[in-house]
């Protein structure tokens, strides 16, 4: 019964080789059987790349609203209050919690999230209000960001492993990491959870069952999360509901055994905001996004139990969102004239001028559908001392849009001061990728008094169907990975010693390969619009911004460990460095436009330089750190275990090419923008250094005469520091919109009246790196068991603090921080 | 008759007042005394470009005499011991001095005061008596107003210049300029200039041949963002289609679309840090200025690079800068303008205005909306209105007024 889901494996015949989920399972018997052994911390892995195991034990002491909580647990992590009304993307071994800067979230992207095998894409996931022009949608909108981690709730899963290393050629995609997720798979009572903080409050019920001595186990669970920006306004909150049904068959025969899962699974999640109907001025206006996805996964493992040398599974799994934003808002303009442009075709045109007043209507409707197949294999089988097990691979992936996309009347646009035109995406074309992989892992037991564990394994990935003038096409990516791991023996333990290095490829996104086309409306200088005009002339140029040399984002890692385990004393220590040079980037491409404006007779002919982004290889993201972890045995006498964490990181933000700049040229001399005629080309670092060193100290108290856990966190965040990496603000050179070529900038231009303003001063001194010193934290954390049937459990964040003054340049900074607390009761009936 | 008059006033000093010393005690002989006429002058720095005048009218005999010999105590007090028959006199001081590089007049007077033997001539505090010869800024709508739908509009601003002298001038070839600098943000400039310049981020010219746009004595030059009649796009708004000048900023982007009144003439835009149409900071946290422009090359030669240092909660920022200066000697004059509880300095140099005025207790206050800032009005000695020019903001304007880019018309 306890073996239950474990296909083992015996070669040799008195050698059991397990795959992770089956490990998994010894780790629960085994802790079963030493005395209830809690871990609520998470548990560093050892035979493989870095990677923390996070269980349940440690998941329901946390008492987390989504997965964005489990991130806390990570080294070099600082403890976050749950904020549920923005976008929650992960950002792995990046210094100070990672950058907000859009053009560096290819590390947000490129970290993969498996639920039960199945991975989730948001390769087709467009939804954004144009233009960036919502309040509201700029921070919820999770576009070419990867997962939004509040959309996954936490109280159905039993194990997640984030494997911040270098990832088994198994698992493609990817940049970063990969958040593997193991939900509950057993027959389990009823439980039910319910917490409430100040800011959200959640409901959670699920069960499994089994019958036929658990070769049929059907679990389901159901989850409901309502929170708010601010506990005393109702009218923005966030909204969750989850609902999950999974079946596990299994059939054994005498030589073979086969196990169907299938689960079964919704996500539905709602932003929200209004305006409180009771003030008199813009009841119009609201927010609404709304997020509605099922998915369906399979997977079907056969393995032979005769032979025992191989085993074989399939994993299919298809998606399928709903996903809409609808925005009202009240307009009026604030000066007296603009333009209701709704020019579908490049050249000129005449067009309305908006009403002073009018209530515009933006949805954004996506449909994106996501399916992914894998078929794969094991085998198991020696060569020499060496014991192998061998998988080869073999996946395809299909992302596409259905959705109507940007619906919206062009004459009655939600903000009238940015150029976008509606776009269905239905008429984007599908993504296909295919991926394959081979590995192998392999075992050397040298000598009593050492063994090896090596994995290597090679991963490739092409795009399927792109047409013929990307540069992508027909080509594949490859990505050697191996992790080699030495381990020794010693008295009551070992000693491990490892090293891992890795090519990790993302694919670009739909939008990335198929952006959305660029307008540029121009008019005429000359002509003027009155009070009495209705219409006004313009010319429209279009741009279809795609870049057919985009690549994927690679990023190369590697990593060197050590460890050891002695008498249940873990200690591992990791030193890493990450290399992504061609993440991705809104890069700005500057030409010149021709254009003209005929008004009755006369016609105006002008020239101007036209700037637009296109999404390129420009980013880069270089990570470096060491992180470690200890963890104590559990000291009997006191019932208390102690874990220190903490972590080193360093994470340089910058980009790979030279960059024209127009967004601070703003100048208007003589009536003339300066931007019209020239703009300059830049070979300056538009980056940043982000670093921070943190530790925290764990002490935990598990009591289980009375059901009582109590952990301490002690939070000590010696240092944070930023620096902004100089920039050079004098452009190598610039283009003139009259010839349209590039010219270099020489001392002369420092006086002329327009190309002097071409020059960005920058202080040097502004590339200081700043520094915050050390704060300190309090954090608590308590389970008491009440009844047979339930806990209670509560916790609070930074219950106390310890933030010093500083000085910086004179000026003294005081810091102060809230507390964050929450509780929660769980039933098991 | 008269005689009785001056006979029993003489009387009525010999007996009321003994403080005096007659040089004789024959009442028929005229009686002198010795008086002392103590001048307060103001607590600043200047120098004299002119000799301190005292003028002494005898009121009943209508005759006068001046006295430049005066004793100086210390900085601030000047003594006048002079010589005076009995009588109703009438003192007047006057100097001319520069006083923070400008040529000002420190002006007092007593009048009606009877000299007698017991007589003291009351200390004569001087005020400084600044020229009235060219415009004054008389109102500045910068905040904009609010729509009846509680959204802000922003088409609306102006500015009212106001002839301040006495003979009829030209508008033409005047600039309005904003400063680049923020009232409410010190900053530690480098290199600091403002001692001798402006430091400006948009600068607009009237246009003209020299003689195109005269302003009569006492009148208005309304100078405003667009000139149409913006009620009919917003109920709490003004017709400004009868302005003299708008400021019309040229785009080749259609969506910053400036309106145009074809029958309002167009400033001349020299320089304006934004691509979309130029509107006054609305919460007022710049000063404004107007002046003209002597030099040929201004764009090239006025380019200014600088230093500073930005002071946020999160620490210091060393920053740099460009902007245009504009020389105080070209400045004709200047308002700064702060919300009252978030001034933090001067933009302008002190001599060119010495303080701040406002539409707003605090940035966001959402009651400075249709809110501007109006010049006192005088009558001077000849019964001509004229505005308070101290060149102190505080002093010279009536704070949060309601907006009426007409109230200085008769």
């Amino acid at each position: 019964m306890l073996f239950q889901g474990a296909v083992l494996h015996a070669s040799p015949p008195d050698c059991l080789v397990l795959d992770s989920a089956q490990q998994v399972l010894l780790d629960s018997l085994e802790r079963m059987f030493t005395l209830q052994e809690v871990v609520v911390t998470a548990k560093e892995v050892t035979n493989s790349s870095s990677a923390s195991i996070i269980g349940k034990e440690a998941m329901e002491h946390l008492q987390p609203s989504s997965f964005t909580d489990l991130t806390n647990m990570l080294p070099g992590a600082s403890i976050k209050d749950p904020n549920l009304t923005n976008c929650n993307t992960i950002h792995l071994r990046e210094a100070c919690d990672g950058t907000s800067n859009d053009q560096y979230s290819t590390s947000s992207l490129g970290t993969g999230f498996v639920i039960d095998g199945a991975p989730m894409s948001t390769d087709a996931n467009m939804q954004y209000i144009q233009g960036g022009t919502s309040n509201q949608d700029d921070s919820r909108a999770c576009v070419n960001k990867g997962v939004d981690m509040r959309t996954i709730s936490t109280d159905d899963i039993e194990k997640v492993e984030i494997i911040r290393g270098v990832a088994n050629a198994e698992y493609g995609d990817i940049t970063s990491g990969l958040v593997k997720i193991e939900r509950t798979t057993k027959p389990t009572p009823w439980r039910a959870r319910f917490k409430a903080d100040g800011f959200s409050k959640l409901f959670f019920v699920g069960k499994g069952v089994g019958w036929n001595e658990e070769a049929t186990v059907l679990n389901f669970a159901l989850d409901y999360l309502n929170a708010k920006a601010d506990p005393t306004n109702t009218l923005e909150n966030y909204q969750r509901i989850t609902g999950s049904v999974r079946l596990q068959q299994q059939w054994k025969a005498e030589d073979y055994r086969i196990k169907w899962q299938s689960n079964l699974d919704y996500t539905g999640s709602i932003d929200a905001e209004k305006v409180d109907p009771d003030i008199h001025y813009n009841r119009e206006d609201s927010y609404r996004s709304e997020y509605h996805k099922a998915s369906w996964s399979n997977s079907i493992q056969y393995s032979n139990a005769s032979q025992e040398w191989w085993s074989a599974s399939v994993q299919a799994n298809v998606s399928a969102e709903r996903d809409r934003i609808v925005q009202s808002r009240f307009v009026q303009l604030t000066t007296p004239v603009q333009p209701a442009i709704d020019n579908m075709q490049e050249g000129n045109a005449t067009v309305e001028l908006l009403p002073y007043q009018y209530v515009a209507h933006h949805s954004v409707e996506g449909l994106p559908v996501n399916i992914f197949v894998r078929p794969k294999a094991q085998f198991y089988f020696d060569t020499w001392l060496l014991k192998h097990k061998a998988g080869v691979g073999v996946e395809w992936k299909y992302d596409k849009n259905y959705g109507n996309g940007q619906v919206y009347d062009m004459r009655r646009p939600l903000n009238y001061q940015t150029a976008f035109r509606p776009r269905a995406y239905y008429d984007i074309p599908a993504g296909n990728q295919l991926g394959w992989y081979i590995q192998d892992e392999i075992q050397l037991p040298v000598c009593e008094m050492l063994s090896f564990d090596l994995s290597v394994g090679l991963r490739g990935a092409s795009l399927l169907g792109i047409d013929k003038t990307y540069a992508m096409h027909g080509k594949c990516y490859l990505d050697p990975r191996a992790n080699l791991t030495m381990n020794i023996p010693v008295k009551k333990g070992h000693v491990h010693i490892g090293a891992s290095v890795g090519q990790h490829t993302k694919m670009p996104t739909l939008l990335m390969l198929y952006p959305n086309r660029l307008y540029f409306d121009l008019k005429s200088s000359e002509l003027t619009v009155t009070q009495k005009d209705t219409v006004m002339n313009i010319y429209t140029r279009i741009v279809n911004p795609i870049n057919f040399d985009l690549r994927p984002a690679r990023n190369l890692k590697w990593e060197v460990r050590a460890g050891l385990e002695i008498d249940k004393h873990n200690l591992n220590i990791t030193y890493f460095r990450e290399n992504m040079d061609d993440g991705f980037r809104s890069w700005v491409q500057c030409e010149p436009v021709h254009y003209y404006i005929v008004a009755g007779e006369e016609r105006y002919d002008y020239t101007r330089l036209m700037t637009y982004s296109i999404p390129l290889n420009g980013s880069s993201i270089k990570k470096q750190g060491v992180e470690w972890q200890y963890q104590s045995p559990r000291i009997e006498t006191i019932h208390t275990r102690f874990t220190i964490n903490g972590a080193w990181l360093r994470t340089e933000y910058q980009n790979s090419v030279s960059m024209f700049s127009a967004g601070n040229l703003t100048a208007v001399v003589n009536g003339k923008a300066v931007s019209d005629r020239y703009i300059g080309l830049y070979d300056w670092n538009d980056g940043t250094i982000r670093e921070n060193v943190n530790t925290n100290i764990i002490a935990d108290v598990h009591i289980p005469k009375i059901g009582l856990t109590v952990s301490a966190t002690f939070e000590l965040c010696w240092m944070m520091a930023t620096q902004t990496m100089v920039k050079n603000g004098v452009p190598t050179s610039y283009m003139d919109a009259e010839d349209g070529l590039l010219h270099p900038y020489t001392e002369a231009d420092y006086t002329d009246s327009m190309l002097q303003h071409l020059v960005f001063t920058y202080n040097k001194d502004s590339f200081r790196r700043r520094v915050e010193p050390f704060a300190g934290y309090l954090n608590l954390r308590v389970q008491k068991s009440v009844t047979k049937y339930a806990n209670i459990a509560f916790y609070v964040n930074r219950l106390l603090d310890y933030m010093p003054d500083y000085d910086v340049d004179g000026v003294t900074v005081h810091r102060n921080v809230s507390s964050y607390f929450g509780m929660e009761i769980n039933l098991h009936i | 008759m008269r005689n009785y008059t001056i006979y029993s006033i003489v009387l009525f000093a010999v007996l009321m007042l003994a403080a005096c010393h007659p040089e004789k005690n024959n009442p028929k002989q005229t009686v002198k005394h010795d008086v002392a006429v103590t001048i307060l002058l103001p607590d600043t720095t200047f120098s004299g470009i002119s000799d301190a005048v005292l003028t002494v009218k005898n009121i009943n005999l209508n005759t006068s005499q001046t006295f430049s010999t005066a004793n100086r105590v210390d900085d601030t007090t000047l003594v006048y011991n002079i010589r005076l028959e009995e009588g109703f006199y009438d003192f007047t001081f006057s100097q001319e001095v520069l006083l923070n590089r400008l040529e000002v007049k420190l002006k007092t007077y007593c009048r009606n005061v009877s000299i007698t033997e017991t007589c003291d001539v009351p200390a004569m505090r001087t005020t400084i008596v600044y020229p009235t010869k060219d415009f004054v800024i008389a109102e500045v709508y910068f905040s904009g107003s609010i729509t009846p739908e509680g959204k802000q509009y922003n088409g609306d601003k102006y500015f009212v210049l106001y002839n301040n002298s006495d003979s009829v001038l030209y508008a033409d070839g005047l600039v309005l300029v904003e400063s680049e600098y923020m009232t409410v943000r010190k900053e530690d400039v480098t290199p600091d200039m403002m001692d001798s310049a402006m430091t400006i981020d948009a600068i607009y010219r009237v246009g003209g041949n020299g003689k195109q746009h005269p302003v009569a004595p006492g009148k208005t030059f309304l100078i405003v963002d667009n000139a149409i009649d913006h009620r009919t796009i917003n109920s709490n708004s003004f017709d400004l289609s009868q302005a003299d000048v708008e400021w019309y900023d040229e785009s080749t982007n259609a969506y910053v679309t400036d309106i145009d009144n074809p029958e309002v003439e167009n400033m001349e835009k020299i320089y304006c840090y934004t691509l979309t149409i130029w509107v006054p900071h609305n919460q007022g946290h710049k000063a404004f200025a107007i002046g003209r422009i002597p030099a040929e090359q201004y764009l090239q030669d006025y380019f200014f690079k600088y230093d500073y240092q930005l002071v946020t909660d999160a620490g210091t920022f060393d920053m740099s800068s460009t902007a245009y200066l504009f020389p105080n000697e070209w400045i004709i004059d200047a308002v700064n303008t702060a919300p009252a509880t978030t001034y933090q300095w001067q933009v302008t140099a002190d001599y060119i205005d010495a303080g701040y005025t406002y539409v707003a207790d605090y940035g966001q206050d959402k009651t400075r909306y249709g809110k501007s800032v109006r010049r006192k009005q005088y009558m001077d000695d000849r019964g001509v209105k004229r505005l308070q020019d101290t060149n102190n903001s505080t002093e010279d304007f009536l704070t949060a007024q309601q907006a009426d880019p007409y109230y200085f018309h008769d």
